[in-house]
């Protein structure tokens, strides 16, 4: 009930808004509030750290003298509300007349639908926690230690109102539960595993802990290496789009249609061309049934759509929202967004333009033949530095994760392995996409191999392996303490 | 007659948030009241106001004009040697202590051990940030203003997209604890960025300088919107013209930037005494050598300024209400301490360090650092005697960006800025490029260290971790590395 109080609270807040910026000399005003809360459910080895939240606020988007302005609060009082959107339209008015700037979007009609698990309002903290403790394992395999767990369950009611016509109000949840454990059988590596789902329920806890495991003695025991020069690698699902980022987070950068428009990106103005192998398909689909990231309207109302951005190879469209779209003289696709998911208080900025949930289309090796054809090469599952690359050009230098490929087989895991090139030529040298798929929280994505990758890594020196030797045997011996644990 | 309007606005915005701090006040006595009635040992409670603009100027034109007041209520309790951590709005403070109240049941379930606190002296006090032009003295429009002169500075041919940006956010705080500490702070952050791409045939790379402050908008004075976007375009435009570098392994110099870069990424993160509790390269190293003897790494949050200019990642107090402090992280190579909050200095039985924040209300607070950097030894060299020294192989300047695994001890790093050093001189200049190594190899590998303290308005970042987001710095002197690769 005061749940219910509160979102015809919020309602009253955005109507009275709207009206206000009439009355203030707006020319239009889009108004968005939230109601939220959130379970974050954590605990870092022995130390358990869950936390709960409420958070809730609105925010006006206004046009006045042809250009826009934006102002946020989490007040709900008249006066406050009145202050917000005379700031907004304030600072529409120090800004230049932009002859491009037209009315936020019509409403559309949107035959649309994603399945809402109500069960998800019902729930008690304790039982959000009851999963969570499932996935802690009492029994390891040998030198494989618990690392952290995590999780969160996010329920929320937002709604859109704008003076265009547009009133939205979008009731949403989902969760997501995750694991990681530590490797100390020679130098010590980590994996995790994460799941997300619509559907309370429907993520296995053992199961996600069990793949946890298996995905952490995989990468036990990882080896440094020196070289430099050319080999192929194959990008695991998690390495394109994994859940601290992967390598096809410039390439999100690259397809923006607010970077294309400015001639930012290295593929503006290349709708048509061929830009990847022919059997490479991209897709952005926000109405994919089971992503946490699902919509079914974008962040200005309008109704989004699965898009193809790269369809056989050859760049179709770009992500669009309404304004970018227009200086494009092109339509939107429905990829506006404001932060949120894992992206902080979607109330304290302006909607921008990102994509839902990348889609690869599968190809037609199997991962054991991507494998079998490789003599000599890396298959890379993680990387870090990402975000330091250049998201014009799309060119990157990476250190990852992963195994070294032998004569078809993968040898050992391998770490400190320095991958360089840009994502036009990583994308151009797609020689193999894998039959085989990983869903991801917000993503559904094959194993890719390029065919030539600049690979650069140094071997640990010695005096650091030696020593790490000994540690070992006085470790097995019982005469120091494992202080990896 | 705009510039009066907007100026008679920042008086009612202010007069706004006078209200709400007055209201924040009354709610901290409350929920402070009703920790003290539920008879809960620990609890902490942080309420919060903060005002936030951006501008953001994109070829010329102002694409984005924002601004905002958020206010909430995060409140900690220590209840039964386990946490209970929840946030909402400030009216809803008592919401907010139920909350904290289940999640410290779900956490007393799930304990292995009891969490306890290091004694700390509670305190009184407020810390008001200086600022020499007052963020709400200066109008809108001359922030604009900001944006177009770092615009038209980055204009060039070559150059296809400028965007110029400029932040300010203004945290009112209360951090008030059961245990008596009561700080009031109000601290200001100006920054400005300037992000360049160059084009030329099918070749396209990025520009960027970020510079920043704890203060107010004399950042500007000291550094210029036109400084920043050159920098900007210089960077990008040279970068264009500049060979790639071949990937491989290299003897460097790092400059003061870097050096901050990694002392922060790569040495500090794994020093950071929560983190430590759980897995890490220098866990179960305290009091043993770790680097080289020339390295003397300090995170310092006391560091208010350098030559006349503030430090962004200043802190007089910690919040939980530690003071902040000079820290030897390591000393002539031996780890002498942790980062710490008062749970993992308890942990550890080591002295509170002052590195407990939080990016906001509405998340708990972890360890983070401050201002880090390896400062100089007792045998530093010059520059050019670094430079000498090192003969071939690359001088590395201003870092981009990092990241680091602690658990496996690897960097990566961005530097915007690559010299060939060729027969002890510095040559050709390369493609920006990253920098990737291992942590404790790089300490054992620091040949030199020089005792100039670079600039600290060149290396201002925002440190991720856990989600949250905190203002770091400083620059430092330059060192000279064995080999790191490079590429």
């Amino acid at each position: 009930m005061a749940e219910y109080n509160l979102n015809m609270k919020i309602q009253q807040a955005l109507d009275y808004g709207l009206q206000y910026a009439k009355k203030s000399g707006a020319d239009h005003c889009e108004a968005y509030g939230l109601n939220q809360k959130a379970y974050n459910l954590e605990i870092e080895k022995d130390k358990p750290k869950h936390n709960i939240g409420i958070q809730h606020g609105i925010a006006f988007r206004v046009i006045a003298n042809k250009a826009q302005g934006f102002a946020y609060t989490s007040s709900f009082e008249n006066k406050d509300i009145e202050m917000t959107v005379k700031m907004a339209i304030q600072c529409a008015k120090t800004m230049k007349e932009d002859p491009d700037l037209k009315p936020f979007p019509k409403p559309k009609k949107n035959k649309n639908k994603l399945d809402l698990d109500e069960e998800f309002f019902k729930l008690e903290s304790d039982q959000a926690a009851e999963s969570f403790e499932e996935m802690l394992q009492d029994e390891l395999p040998k030198d494989l230690y618990f690392l952290m767990a995590m999780g969160f369950i996010g329920i929320g009611d937002s709604f859109l109102k704008t003076s265009q016509g547009i009133d939205i109000h979008d009731r949403d949840a989902g969760y997501g539960l995750g694991v990681g454990f530590l490797s100390t059988h020679g130098f010590p590596n980590y994996d995790f595993h994460f799941e997300g789902s619509r559907t309370w329920g429907q993520i296995k806890p053992n199961q996600v802990s069990k793949t946890a495991i298996e995905k952490t003695l995989k990468s036990a025991k990882p080896q440094t290496m020196s070289l430099a020069g050319e080999y192929p690698v194959i990008i695991t699902p998690e390495g394109s789009y994994g859940l601290f980022g992967g390598l096809f987070m410039i390439l999100e950068q690259l397809l923006r249609g607010d970077k294309a428009s400015r001639g930012e990106t290295v593929y503006a103005d290349k709708i048509g061309e061929q830009i990847a192998p022919d059997n490479f398909t991209l897709i952005d689909d926000p109405l994919h049934p089971d992503m946490i990231t699902s919509a079914v309207y974008d962040a200005e109302g309008t109704p989004t759509e699965r898009t193809k951005l790269i369809e056989n190879g050859i760049l179709k469209t770009y992500y669009l929202d309404s304004y970018y779209a227009g200086k494009l003289n092109m339509e939107s696709n429905g990829k506006s967004q404001r932060g949120g998911f894992m992206g902080g208080n979607p109330v304290k900025a302006p909607p921008s333009i990102g994509g839902y949930a990348a889609i690869i289309e599968p190809g037609d090796s199997s991962l054991n033949e991507m494998l079998a054809e490789t003599k000599e090469g890396f298959m890379m599952k993680s990387f870090m530095g990402i975000h330091m690359s250049d998201f014009s050009s799309g060119r990157f230098a990476v250190t990852g994760s992963g195994w070294y490929v032998k004569d078809g087989e993968i040898k050992y895991p391998v770490q400190d392995i320095s991958v360089s090139s840009t994502i036009p030529d990583l994308l151009m040298n797609i020689d193999l996409i894998s039959k085989e798929r990983t869903k991801g929280l917000n993503n559904e994505v094959p194993y890719l191999r390029v065919k030539e990758l600049s690979v650069a890594a140094k071997k640990l020196d010695f005096k650091i392996r030696f020593g790490f030797k000994v540690l070992k045997t006085l470790i097995r011996l019982g005469i120091v303490k494992n202080p990896f644990i | 007659m705009l510039s009066t309007r907007l100026h008679l606005n920042i008086f009612i915005i202010t007069l706004w948030f006078i209200k709400l701090i007055k209201m924040s006040q009354d709610i901290v006595d409350k929920a402070l009241k009703k920790l003290h009635d539920l008879h809960i040992p620990y609890g902490d409670i942080r309420a919060e106001n903060s005002l936030m603009t951006q501008i953001r100027t994109v070829n010329g034109k102002v694409e984005a004009s924002t601004t905002g007041i958020e206010s909430g209520i995060g409140i900690r309790i220590l209840n039964d040697g386990a946490w209970g951590f929840a946030y909402g709005p400030l009216e809803r403070y008592e919401d907010v202590i139920d909350m904290a109240l289940k999640a410290n049941k779900l956490n007393l379930k799930q304990k292995k051990r009891d969490i306890s606190l290091a004694e700390v002296k509670p305190v009184e006090d407020s810390f008001i940030g200086e600022q020499k032009r007052k963020l709400d003295d200066t109008g809108f429009d001359e922030k604009i203003k900001f944006t177009f002169e770092t615009d038209k500075a980055q204009e060039d041919d070559r150059i296809k997209s400028r965007t110029s940006s400029f932040r300010e956010v203004l945290r009112k705080m209360i951090l008030a604890t059961t245990e008596g500490t009561r700080i009031v702070y109000e601290v200001p952050y100006v920054m400005l960025f300037a992000v360049s791409v160059a084009r030329e045939g099918t070749e396209t790379i990025e520009g960027r300088c970020r510079i920043g402050h704890l203060g107010g908008v004399e950042l500007l004075d000291i550094r210029s919107p036109q400084q920043v976007g050159e920098k900007s375009k210089e960077r990008a435009l040279e970068g264009l013209k500049s060979p790639k570098v071949k990937s491989g392994r290299y003897p460097v110099v790092l400059d003061g930037t870097i050096n901050h870069l990694f002392s922060h990424e790569a040495a500090g993160h794994s020093a950071e005494g929560d983190f430590v509790q759980t897995a890490g390269v220098l866990r179960g190293k305290l009091g043993k050598r770790v680097g080289a003897s020339c390295v003397n790494l300090i995170d310092d949050g006391s560091l208010k300024e350098t030559e006349g200019i503030n430090s962004f990642g200043y802190i007089k107090y910690d919040d939980e209400g530690v003071p902040g402090k000079k820290n030897y992280i390591m000393k002539d190579g031996i780890l002498k301490t942790y980062l710490t909050d008062r749970s993992s200095a308890k942990h550890f039985d080591l002295k509170p360090t002052g590195n407990s924040r939080a990016e906001a209300y509405t998340v708990p607070q972890i360890v983070r650092m401050t201002n880090t950097y390896i400062s100089p030894a007792n045998d530093s060299m010059k520059h050019e005697e670094l430079i000498e020294q090192t003969k071939n192989g690359f001088l590395l300047m201003q870092g981009g960006g990092g990241q680091v695994d602690p658990i496996k001890g690897t960097f990566n790093f961005g530097v915007a800025e690559l010299y060939e050093i060729k027969n002890g001189e510095i040559g050709e200049r390369y493609r920006p490029t990253t920098l990737a190594g291992n942590t404790l190899e790089t300490l054992l590998k620091i040949v030199g260290v020089s005792p100039e303290m670079g600039d600290p308005l060149d290396s201002i970042g925002f440190c991720g971790k856990d989600g949250q987001s905190a203002p770091v710095g400083i620059t430092a002197g330059w060192l000279a590395v064995k080999n790191i690769v490079v590429g």
